[in-house]
């Protein structure tokens, strides 16, 4: 009677063991081994681009910091998650919002939340990966990452094969080695995505390429007109968050007609928010897309 | 007193200095390659489809001729300031003037309904005047025979760290705008075009005037109040009048390349050395000097992190930092 008991005690122990060991993920983040025994189902994400890749899963966060603006969340991202909690800014997300929402899984910027990285972890176990000026194979390892810790581990694989042949498919309507050059102009100041930057190495996935690089391999760099001209790219695509931006006053100057994109009318407009504050599989699509729509017309 | 001759033959080396520093400015370290030559096609036959000769006229020819104004601007509002309170190291950048401005500055670039009101020049000189205003109360300038310089300073200190703090505030709030506003606190000259030049150059111009016909209070002045008063100088109107100048000097200038410190404390301290004491004197050559060293960071600003730009305003801080420990040093405060 006695020994039945223990018998069944001990295999219950077991499966239960077993089932635990079944579920526990353990992968690498930005600050080492990360371990997880559970599915999470309460995530908040801090970066857009780690909501990009919960919904390229299907996977629906609770919370995301969205800068208090839920537009500047990329629309197709929307559409799969339905609503959420904004928990404030990226740059400075509300620790009392997070934890009101009780979440079982937090994922961070490397680049942003570092020095909030303990106050995370005592809300909730926090994964903390690359996002802001990260580039674009980097993005792609964190959602493999995020895949595997949100226990989706096969669709992700499955999605990002599919990416892979979708961005195959826009670089064959696109003219391959052409130099597109990408900016953000704000009223003042003109930022050039470099060869580093997550939009410049869309492009590169492209199969185009990208003329500014950087020699301190920072991801974007303002420039000035002058500038501009010695780069002087086939293809000038630019996100204007104001008008009129620098770009839209440069018009009127003499120089501005001596870039080649601007004699050969070659220059575009793209959403800022999407080229320049979304990063991921879905947004790399947007951006191919448009690319491909402005490329079909010039 | 400084032998005449000896100021003449100063001077006069001082302006063939200006005038190098200022040839040399229009050709180096440029990103599209320009040549001494196209400096000299772009005045004599000029080629509007030639790039290099177009960046010369478009480009370098404003930026150096706002780079000029702008280094006599500060120095003159620095000479007029320290004359003012009679206290070494007054300049718009102690005495609060540049903090504020920036403040004003940030606080217009980054609340979408005060920029449609103010516009960030009239932005600037009302933060200025106002961190300006605040500083001479509580450093009790206007008193009659007030004469406790390091209260000013004090209060000058206290006044440039509020503003500090709260443009850093706004910059966090507003994280999109904050490499912009950044740029311009830092004081640069790239974006220095004829449109800048146009309205800044009348403006900076009358201020200049007005700094050389208040030269000789400013002399009187340095007496003591109360002999200057005796001697038939109206106080508070000199110092209404001086204020006004620097307000008019340093928020031109700071609207039209950002916030440039330095120049207004150390360039005036540099004529005096050379020139001695007589305001009439050492105010120009304080301007020449003014304009050969903004000139001078301008044209180093591209050079250290070439082919990016670095703000003309950082390098005058790494020249004027140590220049300024040197005077420290040699007692000659």
């Amino acid at each position: 009677m006695l020994i039945s008991a223990f018998k069944r005690l001990s295999l219950l122990v077991c499966s239960a063991l077993l089932a635990t060991s079944v579920q526990a993920v353990t992968v690498q983040d930005s600050k080492g081994p990360f371990s997880l025994d559970y599915e999470p189902k309460r995530i908040v994400v801090l970066e857009f681009s780690f909501a990009d890749a919960l919904a390229s899963v299907g996977v629906v966060p609770v919370g995301i910091a969205d800068d208090k603006d839920k537009n500047r969340v990329l629309p197709a991202v929307r559409d799969v998650i339905g609503d959420w909690q904004s928990v404030g800014t990226r740059s400075q997300p509300s620790l009392e919002v997070i934890a009101s929402l009780n979440p079982d899984l937090i994922i961070a910027d490397i680049s942003r939340h570092e020095a909030v990285y303990d106050d995370l972890q005592k809300i909730a176990p926090t994964l903390i990966l690359p996002s802001r000026r990260e580039t674009y194979q980097d993005n792609l390892k964190a959602a493999a990452i995020i895949g595997k810790v949100v226990g989706k581990d096969t669709q992700m694989t499955e999605r990002l094969a599919q990416h892979q042949q979708f961005m195959d498919a826009m670089a064959a309507k696109l003219p391959a080695k052409a130099s597109v050059q990408f900016g953000v102009a704000r009223a003042d100041a003109l930022f050039l995505h470099t060869d580093d930057s997550y939009a410049g190495g869309v492009i590169q996935a492209l199969g185009m390429q990208t003329p500014a690089s950087d020699r301190d391999d920072s991801a974007y760099r303002q420039t000035s007109l002058e500038q501009l001209l010695a780069i002087n790219p086939e293809y000038i695509v630019v996100g204007n968050y104001v008008h009129p931006s620098i770009v839209d006053q440069w018009q009127n100057e003499p120089l501005w007609s001596l870039l080649q994109a601007v004699s050969h009318q070659r220059i575009f407009q793209v959403d800022p928010n999407v080229w320049s504050r979304c990063r991921g599989v879905m947004a790399a699509e947007h951006m191919a897309t448009d690319l491909a729509r402005i490329f079909a017309k010039s | 007193m400084t032998h005449p001759l000896r100021s003449l033959s100063l001077g006069l080396l001082l302006s063939l200095g200006l005038v190098l520093i200022s040839w040399w400015n229009l050709f180096a370290w440029s990103v599209v390659p320009v040549t001494e030559l196209d400096v000299w096609h772009a005045v004599s036959a000029f080629d509007s489809q030639a790039i290099a000769q177009r960046i010369v006229i478009d480009l370098r020819l404003p930026r150096l001729l706002t780079a000029l104004l702008v280094g006599a601007s500060l120095a003159a509002a620095g000479t007029i300031m320290q004359g003012l309170t009679r206290n070494p190291l007054a300049a718009p950048s102690v005495l609060g003037v540049n903090a504020g401005a920036a403040l004003g500055m940030a606080l217009v670039s980054t609340l979408p309904f005060l920029y449609g009101a103010l516009g960030t020049s009239i932005a600037a000189m009302l933060g200025g005047g106002l961190a300006w205003l605040l500083v001479m109360l509580l450093g009790s300038a206007w008193r009659m025979g007030g004469n406790e310089h390091g209260r000013l300073v004090l209060a000058g200190v206290a006044i440039s760290a509020l503003c500090a703090a709260l443009t850093k505030a706004v910059v966090i709030m507003e994280e999109d705008q904050a490499a912009g506003v950044m740029t311009w606190l830092a004081g640069s000259l790239a974006d220095a075009r004829w449109q800048t030049w146009q309205s800044f150059w009348p403006v900076a111009v009358v201020g200049l005037i007005g700094a050389v016909l208040l030269t000789p209070s400013l002399n009187l002045l340095q007496l003591g109040e109360d002999n200057a008063r005796n001697l038939g100088i109206n106080l508070l109107y000199s110092k209404l009048i001086g204020s006004v100048l620097v307000l008019v000097l340093v928020g031109a200038s700071i609207s039209a390349v950002g916030s440039i410190g330095f120049v207004g404390l150390i360039v005036p301290h540099m004529a005096r050395l050379l020139m001695g004491q007589d305001f009439r004197i050492f105010l120009p050559v304080a301007m020449v000097l003014g304009a050969a060293l903004v000139t001078l960071a301008d044209t180093l600003s591209r050079a250290v992190t070439y082919p990016m730009e670095t703000p003309a305003g950082a390098i005058l801080a790494l020249i004027g930092a140590p220049f300024f420990i040197y005077l420290v040093r040699k007692r000659t405060l």
